[in-house]
Parts: structure tokens; C-alpha cells; sequence
């Protein structure tokens, strides 16, 4: 499963792709609507590619992992995942009431984004209607669906939970069965000619970064910042701010220079970047193996899972977005608040990871959260939603990348990296 | 014999009565023209984008140009009568024949149309209540809350004092405790303060305090409702039917209905030019 690079997907390369399209988008944003179908198809050639490659390869690795005997190696990911979780919902809140975001932002009354959220801002109802009804629906929801009732409607809706569940529990029934090599070479078979067409569509990458960041522009323009400033430039911060203990982290971890790791992870992060989180498992899974490193086998499993369920990106957001929201409010939290927020954020952001950045879920999730403690969300949950596209990117990059130091302490065999590591300092 | 012989005179003299009524009601239009003037009742505030002052001092507005366009068409110089302040009031100036028509943001209502003739509609917005977030998140009483099961008791809800809104009101909100005000800007105030619970005016009005109110977006909640629109028409004297149709054949062949989307548009155009 190896993937080609192309000269063409280099970082000078998005970089300008980037620029060339903020740049139409900002000044051409009637262009949007030419682009808007060349950006359909190569994003569509992308998701069309993912869940074959999950399900072919996640069925022959947990197969042949199943009839090896390495599975404690799965409570150790458990572990690492919830207390990673657990740390990102801690940073988002501690920097939410260090900077005190919602306190310092003022809403221009002259703001363009007026017209479009005046829109939303007004519900439609009948006098004997509960006037609240939209907020009815939550992540809850989310878990009941998990389930498959019909597999092959979960295929053609792209229910991607559903497909993992339905494809571990397959596995595991494969497993049990004496002489099914046939199939496991299918499957086998299958995940290698997707992955070859995944490499070819990988060329077109700059051209799928260009048209997303200027259809996102155009659709939102650039003076959303006057706003919504301050809210972006605390939350970037924490991004970056998690970005580079997670380089230093895996430098730590891998033993390899900063500069090395990020050229490794280029292709990961330019696909994590123009989209699927999902999609970016497999340049991230490459990188790895060119590393050398061991348990390969029960990365090929774990990575999948770990990069559709452990959205660390999106849980920062959550939990960052709901204490803007009270602040905005002058809502006062109390501690049971905060830890209820930060339960929450954790639970919506695996919630999102079946639903990619749409302006509906975010609403949904966040308004699940801040209802059952009185926050009202009202229309800065919709001004936030509109913001959804241009942020998801780059929370998408920071799930990937934690997720990559997530696997790169699971190669160890055991904690004592941490103690050699502070050892070290002092 | 003798019974149906009296049916038939009576048949007579009712056609009579109708064609006596129909020509003598006919006659305000003709008055019009011959007095060469239409005197146009309006509301003695400034109330944008309907009737305001521009930049030059000049008054402006939908309702002026309407009434400038409909004086054109009729050949006739304008006169605007803008001696009242309430639209109960404007209309009262039409019954009495103070003004021909009146052309002031009035709503048809069913007890105005005791009064006066209105024509068909030239404006049609929703009607609409204006909640408080965090007011409504501290009053309400639970999660299914409804408009109408939430304006009962103590939570009471913010009319407008001589609008229709106090008519609309006492119709849909029949247990709701009301309080009347003058002054628009007295009940967004109060809103705030938690006094009332809700303000019941027109679409329009409330995105008007959405747009300009500080924090007006995320502060207030506009909810609207889903009942037979507020339908804003021309008021003039009952039973002239001449002068009726001829206003509606204007409206229909000349005028486009606006809704709440155009008053917000036009609201800013004219606010911005001001």
C-alpha cells in the first residue's frame, strides 16, 4: 500500500494554490459558481476512494491481527485516546477564560453578515408551537444511528460509522471462519487498486486546494474578521500552539528532525487540509512505514478508527466556541458547567466525525450543549456555523496531527518515554 | 295578487336605493378632479422607510411616493394632511372627511373597517413577537414552551398603544396581560429590563431592532407567526365605490405588493442616504 508522491504536491505548491484562491474568491467571487463543479468532481473522486480502501484494508488487517495475539495494545490506544481528549477539552477552556474572547468581541451593527444571518435569525411558528423545537435534536441522535439497520443503504448514504462498525463486526466473523483466503485476497486486492487510483487523483491536489479556499472565501468573503477577529485569532493561536507541541512531541518520539516530520506529513496534511481527515489516514499510514517502525499491522487497523473517532480538532472548537458563547451572553459558569462542557465537546466531537463540516450538525451539537445549561445560543450559533468551512480545514489538520503523535506513543512499549523525556530537562 | 304587486314595487325601489347610492358615492372621485387637489391623510411622525425627512429636508418615503404617484395619475395636485400621531387617529381624519384618503402604514383591521373602506393591499408583512434571549431563556417554563402558553400570568407582552397590533392582540393572545405603549423605543427598553416579556409588532419593525438595536442580533430572538399576514392598505370614505375601484385598478396595474424583505432593503437604503 504504498502511495506515489508527486512533484506537483509540494507545500510552495499549496501554498500558492492557497493564495490564488483567496485571491479569486475575494475578487472574482461570481467565479465561484465555474469552479464550483471542477471542486464537485475532484472531491468527489477523493470520498469515493476512502471507505473501499477502510473497509478492504481495516478487513484484511483485522483479520490477520485477530489470528495473532497482540491485543493489548488496544486498551493502551483507549487510554491514550480519552486522556488526549481530555487534555485538548482542558487547553480550549483554559485559553476560553485566560483571553476571555466573547467579553472582548463587539458586533458591528453596519456588519455585512447581518443580512445573511437575519435570514436564519427569524423562526417561523404557529402560537400553540414550542418555539424551540430546532434545538430538539442532538448528538444522542448520533450513537443510535451507529448502527446499521440496513448495510447496504449505510454504502450508498456514506454512513461512514456505520460502515466501521459493520465491517469490524465482519471481520471478526471472517476470522472465525477456517479457509476464507480467498477472500482476504479479494479484499486485499481491492484496497491496492484503490489506493493506486487514490495516488492519481492526489495529483490533481492543487487544484481541489484552490477551488475550496476560493469557493470559501467567496461565500463568506474576508470581512468576517472584523467581527469575528478576536474569536479567530485566540482560536488559531491554540491550533498553532497545538501544532507545535505535537511537532515537538513526535520529534521526541521518532527521533527524527521537525523539518523531516513535516515533509513526511506533507502529502497528510495538504489532504487532511483540502478536506477528509479519513482520506489522509493513508499518506499518514505511508509515512510511518517508511519509518520503519514496528506493529505495522496494528497500526493499519488502529489509524482508521483512531482518525474517524478521535476528532481532537474538533473537540478544541466545541469546547472553545461554547464559553465564547457564554461570555457573549454574560453567562457565569459554574465549575459542574465547565466539566459538563468539556464531557460534551468531547462527545460532539466524535459525534461530528460522520457528518464533516456542515452548517447544520455544528449547529445542532453546539446548541446540545449549551441548552441544557440555559446558555442561549440564538444567532451567533449561526454566525459561528457560517464560519464552519473556512475553520474545518484547519481543525482537520490538528485531528491528523495528534493523531499521528496518538499512534507515534502507542509504537512505544511502554510510558517510560515521559520520564526519560522530563528526566531530560532537568 | 295585492302581495306580489307590493313585492314587486318593493324590487323597485331597492334597485332604485342601490343606483341612488351608486351614483352619489361615485361622486368623491369626481370632486377630486374638479377640486383639482387630493388631500392625503398621514401620520404626523417620521416612520421610515414609509414617511421621513431626506437630506434636503424634503419629505420622502413609500408612502409619500405612493401618494405623489396615485395624485399624477389622477391629474390632481397632492395635499398631505399630517395632523395626527396615531394611525386610529389618521384613520378617524378619512371617516370624518378631513382627508380624502389616507395613505399612513395602516393595517386592515376589522374594526377600522367598520369605519372606512380599505383598498387591496400594498404592503403584506408577517406578524411577529419580538422575545428577549435571555429573558425568555429565564421566564419560560419549560422546554415545549408555546407563544401562547408563555404570554399567561405574569409574562406579559408589549403593544403598541392606537396600532392594529392591539387588535391582533386581543385576538390571538386572548389570556395574554397587555401593556400599552406610545413609544416604540419604551418598550424595547423595557423588554431589556424584563418588565414585559415580548413585543408584538410586525416583521418589519422587529428586524428593524435586530438591525439596529446594539448586539440586536444576538440579543433578541424574532419570532414569527404563522397567521393571515398584516396586510397594509389605502383607507378611504365608506361605500364610495368609484373611488375604490379606481384605486385598487391603480394598485394592480401600477404598484408591486412589498413585503418585509423590500422594507428592510428600502429601510437601509434610506437609512444610509439620511
Amino acid at each position: 500500500m504504498m502511495i506515489i508522491k508527486h512533484n506537483m504536491v509540494s507545500s510552495a505548491n499549496m501554498l500558492l494554490a492557497v493564495v490564488i484562491g483567496g485571491l479569486t474568491g475575494f475578487f472574482f467571487p461570481h467565479f465561484s459558481s465555474h469552479i464550483s463543479g471542477i471542486h464537485g468532481v475532484l472531491s468527489n473522486l477523493l470520498q469515493m476512494c476512502v471507505i473501499p480502501i477502510v473497509v478492504s484494508s481495516l478487513l484484511v488487517e483485522i483479520v490477520s491481527f485477530l489470528r495473532s495475539a497482540q491485543k493489548s495494545n488496544i486498551r493502551k490506544f483507549l487510554g491514550l485516546s480519552v486522556s488526549l481528549s481530555i487534555i485538548f477539552g482542558v487547553v480550549a477552556t483554559i485559553s476560553s477564560f485566560v483571553f476571555e474572547p466573547g467579553k472582548k468581541t463587539t458586533f458591528q451593527s453596519e456588519s455585512y453578515l447581518n443580512e445573511r444571518i437575519i435570514k436564519g435569525a427569524v423562526l417561523k411558528r404557529d402560537i400553540h408551537e414550542p418555539i424551540e423545537r430546532e434545538t430538539h435534536q442532538n448528538f444522542f441522535d448520533f450513537f443510535k444511528e451507529a448502527v446499521p439497520k440496513n448495510i447496504f443503504k449505510s454504502f450508498t448514504d456514506n454512513k461512514t460509522l456505520q460502515i466501521i462498525l459493520f465491517t469490524v463486526i465482519f471481520a471478526i466473523a471472517l476470522a472465525s471462519i477456517k479457509n476464507s483466503e480467498d477472500m482476504e485476497s479479494f479484499f486485499s486486492i481491492t484496497s491496492e487498486a484503490f489506493m493506486k487510483i487514490f495516488s492519481f487523483i492526489l495529483l490533481f491536489l492543487p487544484v481541489l486546494v484552490f477551488t475550496s479556499t476560493a469557493l470559501s472565501v467567496a461565500k463568506v468573503g474576508l470581512r468576517v474578521f472584523l467581527d469575528m477577529g478576536y474569536f479567530l485569532k485566540i482560536l488559531f493561536g491554540q491550533l498553532i500552539f497545538i501544532f507545535c507541541i505535537n511537532l515537538f512531541l513526535q520529534r521526541k518520539l521518532l527521533g527524527i528532525s521537525i523539518g523531516s516530520i513535516l515533509k513526511r506529513l506533507e502529502t497528510a496534511m495538504l489532504v487532511a487540509f483540502s478536506g477528509s481527515v479519513l482520506a489522509a489516514t493513508f499518506p499518514a499510514l505511508n509515512f510511518f512505514k517508511k519509518l520503519g517502525t514496528r506493529n505495522q499491522q496494528f497500526m493499519t487497523i488502529v489509524a482508521p478508527i483512531s482518525m474517524f473517532l478521535n476528532r481532537f480538532g474538533s473537540i478544541t472548537y466545541f469546547c472553545y466556541t461554547c464559553f465564547f458563547i457564554g461570555q457573549v451572553y454574560g453567562h457565569t459558569f459554574t465549575y459542574e458547567q465547565i466539566f459538563f462542557v468539556i464531557t460534551l465537546s468531547i462527545i460532539a466531537g466524535i459525534a461530528s466525525s460522520g457528518s464533516g463540516a456542515s452548517e447544520g450538525i455544528t449547529t445542532a451539537l453546539l446548541l446540545s450543549i449549551l441548552d441544557p445549561i440555559d446558555v442561549p445560543a440564538g444567532q451567533l450559533v449561526i454566525i459561528i456555523a457560517g464560519l464552519d468551512f473556512m475553520i474545518a480545514p484547519f481543525l482537520s489538520i490538528i485531528t491528523l496531527q495528534t493523531n499521528v503523535t496518538l499512534l507515534s506513543l502507542l509504537l512505544k512499549d511502554d510510558m517510560l518515554f515521559f520520564k526519560r523525556l522530563f528526566r531530560r530537562k532537568h | 295578487m295585492v302581495r306580489s304587486k307590493g313585492f314587486i314595487y318593493l324590487k323597485y325601489a331597492l334597485v332604485f336605493v342601490c343606483c341612488f347610492f351608486a351614483v352619489s358615492h361615485g361622486k368623491k372621485l369626481e370632486a377630486i378632479q374638479k377640486a383639482g387637489i387630493i388631500r392625503v391623510a398621514m401620520i404626523n411622525r417620521e416612520e421610515k422607510p414609509f414617511v421621513f425627512f431626506d437630506q434636503k429636508g424634503d419629505l420622502s418615503g413609500i408612502d409619500v411616493q405612493l401618494a405623489e404617484r396615485i395624485a399624477k395619475s389622477l391629474k390632481v395636485k397632492l395635499k398631505l394632511v399630517r395632523t395626527e400621531k396615531t394611525p386610529d387617529r389618521v384613520v378617524g381624519q378619512v371617516e370624518k372627511g378631513e382627508a380624502d384618503i389616507a395613505i399612513s402604514n395602516l393595517s386592515i383591521t376589522l374594526n377600522r373597517a367598520l369605519r372606512v373602506s380599505f383598498s387591496a393591499p400594498y404592503i403584506k408583512v408577517h406578524k411577529a413577537i419580538l422575545l428577549n434571549q435571555s429573558i425568555f431563556s429565564e421566564y419560560k417554563k419549560n422546554d415545549l414552551e408555546s407563544l401562547s402558553s408563555f404570554f399567561t400570568g405574569k409574562n406579559k407582552l408589549g403593544v403598541m398603544r392606537g396600532s392594529s397590533y392591539l387588535e391582533f392582540a386581543k385576538t390571538l393572545f386572548p389570556n395574554a396581560p397587555l401593556v400599552y405603549y406610545d413609544d416604540w423605543n419604551e418598550l424595547v427598553k423595557d423588554l431589556n429590563l424584563g418588565k414585559i416579556a415580548g413585543g408584538f409588532w410586525d416583521q418589519f419593525e422587529l428586524e428593524k431592532v435586530l438591525l439596529l438595536e446594539p448586539q440586536g442580533l444576538l440579543k433578541y430572538m424574532v419570532v414569527q407567526l404563522r397567521v393571515p399576514t398584516d396586510k397594509i392598505a389605502i383607507a378611504m370614505p365608506k361605500n364610495d365605490i368609484h373611488l375604490l375601484h379606481w384605486i385598487n385598478t391603480y394598485l394592480e396595474t401600477e404598484e408591486e405588493t412589498l413585503n418585509a424583505r423590500d422594507l428592510v432593503v428600502l429601510f437601509m437604503r434610506y437609512g444610509k442616504k439620511s
